[in-house]
């Protein structure tokens, strides 16, 4: 730890702390051990951990908000002089707010929706002090122009819908600095958000950081992120912290496999290996393994630029005579049709063309709202289009119906975002994964059984995990299956939508790894539609950059990454951690 | 093998024999039942609980405790018939307004508000000018006006259901429109409609007592439920038991019937499996 750097006494203290669930009817399980960390005056200092690490679980214990299973069994928490473990509830309200603010994570969940945005922010004022309404309104005026927000006087009325989710996630960041206090929680504050905004964010707090001398406790499992913002660094994992220090040391010089792990398995936007690191952990020594060093096994293919990429690619070319989708001047128009109300146009889509040959990977690109999904959602069938055309194999889609809907329908093939929906709750894994084998003609039982447990086989995961239900998997399994599932239709082309934004660094590395390794094996193409540019970079060989329902620019991934000729893509670019 | 939460069954072990014992209590009445239903004993009229007549006897000096296990089949029959056939036609019309949107949904709903803005006894009375009094046609109309209830749930939930990936996925596996909708749609769905049916239950045991006082469902001297309490409301300051017995009755019933439903649904929610 860096204390030579730091004199006088630190702001917050962190000693020691162990917290403990207890379960009815479970076995408890410690969620912290012994972790001890602490923030100095003006800092800004990083959390850094995946699911389950307790990042979290530590920001709640200071802010005293634990869930009612969890109790602090061991250490301190010390703020200034005044030790908070000892201070009842009444004494602690006023620390809350006041000395200690929060930004959460998921800032539509964190505004009221029924309130406006404008008394949102002014709420610390009402809690701590007696400002009359005028003062209270002319002191979010402030706090609007100081986080940003344009027309403070019309934006004080509006309701938090009529925000965007980097507003929102300004608008909580006002609410936060309001009484100035000397420490923010930042609970993973961009996660949610599109890169570009997620890096006006981060500037954000850096510069509140300098200009009030706030200091921070940034949480987050981005490691790219952290290295734009933070002074020092703590890596968690498994309620233990692992690694600390210097961010610039940590990032130069990390010692801990885990640290090392987690650095290489982000992919880059350039000069990507061919395999991505993963990190495997098995369950059974999570807790026992003291370093946490036995959990990693580095994939042993990883890092090895290969050949057989290069060789798909050469492949490509080969195959380009045979185009699968074929876009042509494609637009798209949203439109409410009420009974009795007036109709309402948005424009999703202008002029959209590309092709996708065999064998080719596509990405796409763009920030929320830009028409990605809705592309996708047309190639898939799922949403109608009128102007414009979209070829399959040389055939309309309009025009497909009946058998050759069929034969549409098992060619192309989806993987969804959202890991949690994926799959019927109602039914086992196996149950969705033989009704996905099944629909391909002439199958009989056993062998819709034994091709079932192949692919569940190829996708890494394990036997005894086909019974069970969706909600027994995490994310990361679920994510698997779903391509599985995908797979087992034998698909011609697979369309994912940001199969990995749900995900964890070193889980999206596994997953990615993953269809990289199936896609030698089964030979399809892919469409990859990802606010992500660093994935994209990874799978993809050619890219579709788009914002506001245009395409701006499309290439070669490696051409349009190194000189990028539109504004936008520039900054998108630019917006990239690390 | 795959661990078993009795814990979740709970409710069920406990509801379900006493279902039961409901069922065959209301089967077999005439075995059960101390005394004859219709029997007019003119010396006991009136009469309060005592060893001989458990629940008192009512104005015409019948056995309350024998009619309430009689009025049992009629109830029973009512609350049952009219809860499937509004729900068999509130999932129907529900699930395909929601699965085909557009100019279905809005012509079903619209259709589902007008026979919401029918009162129950306006619907009965018209269903009883064309096909005459009986109880069955006092049951359908009684299950007729639940579909709009039933449907407006399920059009709901549906509809949320809907939004869902794994209904897209299913689409993309190019699953026929019906098997989309029973294999995928229906089991979420039932969950919540299971809670609201055995809601819908209670309310029909009521309504029929509605139509019984306007002679339009079952006809006195028969007993169900609903007439009793109704019967029972001229001597509520003399004989208090006469409508308070069949309403204990009805609370219990409801009750077990409740505990039933949420069982059922906990036991069909895999989620609730650990």
């Amino acid at each position: 730890m860096n204390k030579s750097l730091h004199h006088g006494h630190p702001l917050l203290r962190v000693e020691k702390l162990s917290i403990q669930n207890f379960r009815s009817g479970g076995e408890d399980s410690k969620i912290l051990d012994e972790i001890s960390f602490d923030v100095f005056p003006g800092e800004i200092v990083g959390l850094i951990g995946e699911s389950g690490s307790g990042k979290t679980i530590s920001s709640k214990a200071i802010l005293r908000m634990l869930p009612h299973s969890m109790k602090i069994t061991n250490g301190s928490i010390s703020f200034k002089d005044t030790d908070l473990l000892s201070l009842n509830d009444r004494q602690y309200e006023k620390f809350r707010g006041k000395s200690i603010a929060l930004i959460p994570q998921d800032a539509l969940h964190a505004l009221n929706p029924v309130q406006k945005i404008g008394t949102q922010v002014a709420e610390p004022f009402s809690i701590h002090g007696d400002l009359t309404k005028k003062e209270k309104k002319s002191k979010v005026f402030e706090l609007f122009s100081r986080v940003n927000i344009t027309n403070p006087e019309n934006r004080y009325d509006n309701y938090p819908h009529e925000f965007s989710g980097g507003m929102q996630q300004r608008a909580l960041t006002a609410s936060a600095i309001a009484l100035k206090p000397p420490l923010i929680i930042a609970d993973e504050p961009t996660t949610a958000l599109d890169v570009t905004i997620q890096a006006r964010i981060v500037d954000l707090i850096r510069n509140l950081s300098r200009e009030l001398g706030i200091s921070f406790l940034f949480i987050s499992h981005d490691l790219g992120l952290i290295s734009n913002l933070c002074d020092r660094v703590y890596v968690m994992r498994y309620g233990k912290i692992i690694e600390s220090g210097n961010t610039e040391t940590i990032f130069k010089t990390a010692s801990h496999p885990y640290t090392l792990a987690l650095m290489n398995s982000r992919p880059k936007l350039l000069e990507n290996p061919h395999r991505l690191t993963t990190i495997e952990a098995d369950n059974g020594y999570k807790r026992s393994d003291e370093n946490g060093t036995k959990a990693i096994i580095v994939d042993p293919k990883a890092g090895s630029t290969n050949q057989a990429s290069r060789l798909s690619n050469k492949a490509t070319s080969n195959h380009e005579s045979k185009v699968l989708f074929e876009v042509k001047n494609l637009s798209k128009t949203y439109s409410n049709n009420g009974f009795f109300s007036k109709k309402n146009y948005q424009k999703a889509l202008t002029n959209v063309n590309f092709k996708l040959a065999l064998g080719e990977n596509l990405g796409i690109v763009g920030e929320s709202g830009s028409g990605k999904t809705t592309i996708l959602r047309i190639l898939l069938k799922l949403t109608p289009y009128k102007e414009g055309s979209v070829d399959f194999s040389g055939k309309e889609l309009n025009e497909i119906r009946l058998e050759q809907l069929k034969d549409f329908r098992r060619n192309v093939q989806p993987v969804f975002q959202d890991p949690y929906s994926t799959f019927n709750p109602r039914f086992s894994i196996k149950s969705s994964l033989e009704l996905a084998c099944k629909l391909s003609p002439d199958k009989n039982e056993s062998r819709v059984n034994s091709e079932v447990k192949e692919m569940f086989n190829l996708v890494g995961l394990d036997q005894q995990l086909l019974h069970s239900f969706p909600h027994q998997l995490s994310g990361g399994q679920r994510q698997r299956a779903a391509i599985a599932r995908a797979l087992l239709c034998r698909p011609k082309i697979l369309l994912m939508d940001e199969p990995t934004s749900a995900l964890d660094v070193s889980i999206q590395a596994q997953v990615l790894n993953l269809i990289k390794d199936l896609q030698a094996q089964f030979k399809f193409s892919i469409i990859i539609v990802t606010h992500d540019l660093p994935v994209v970079s990874f799978l993809c060989n050619r890219i579709l950059v788009m914002k506001d329902g245009k395409v701006v620019e499309t290439g070669e991934t490696g051409t349009i990454i190194k000189s990028p000729s539109h504004d936008y893509t520039k900054n998108l670019i630019q917006s990239v951690p690390i | 093998m795959k661990r078993i939460n009795w814990k979740k069954f709970g409710l069920v072990t406990f509801s379900l024999p006493l279902v039961i014992l409901i069922i065959m209590i209301a089967s077999m009445a005439e075995y059960v039942a101390p005394f004859d239903p219709y029997f007019l004993d003119v010396m006991v009229m009136l009469e309060g609980p005592s060893e001989k007549h458990w629940m008192g006897t009512d104005e015409l000096g019948r056995d309350v405790f024998s009619r309430i296990i009689f009025g049992a089949q009629v109830s029973l029959q009512v609350g049952v018939c009219a809860v499937l056939v509004g729900l068999t036609g509130g999932v129907f019309v529900g699930v395909l307004a929601a699965y085909y949107g557009g100019y279905v949904d809005q012509i079903l709903m619209r259709f589902m508000d007008i026979v919401f803005c029918f009162p129950a006894i306006l619907l009965a009375v018209i269903l009883m000018a064309n096909f005459g009094t009986s109880i069955f046609n006092a049951m359908l109309a009684i299950g007729i006006i639940f579909i709009p209830g039933f449907a407006r749930l399920t059009r709901a939930i549906t509809q949320t259901v809907q939004r869902q990936a794994f209904l897209e996925a299913a689409v993309c596996l190019g699953l026929p429109g019906h098997k989309i909708i029973f294999r995928e749609i229906l089991p979420n769905v039932l969950g919540p409609l299971l809670v609201e049916a055995t809601v819908a239950f209670s309310y029909a045991v009521l309504l029929e007592s509605a139509l019984s006082f306007l002679g339009l469902g079952s006809q006195p001297p028969e007993p169900s439920w609903g007439n009793m309490i109704n019967i029972g409301r001229g001597f509520i300051d003399q004989a208090p038991w006469i409508s308070l017995a069949p309403g204990l009755a009805l609370f219990f019933t409801v009750f077990i019937f409740n505990l039933f439903g949420d069982g059922l649904r906990d036991i069909l929610d895999p989620k609730l499996n650990e």
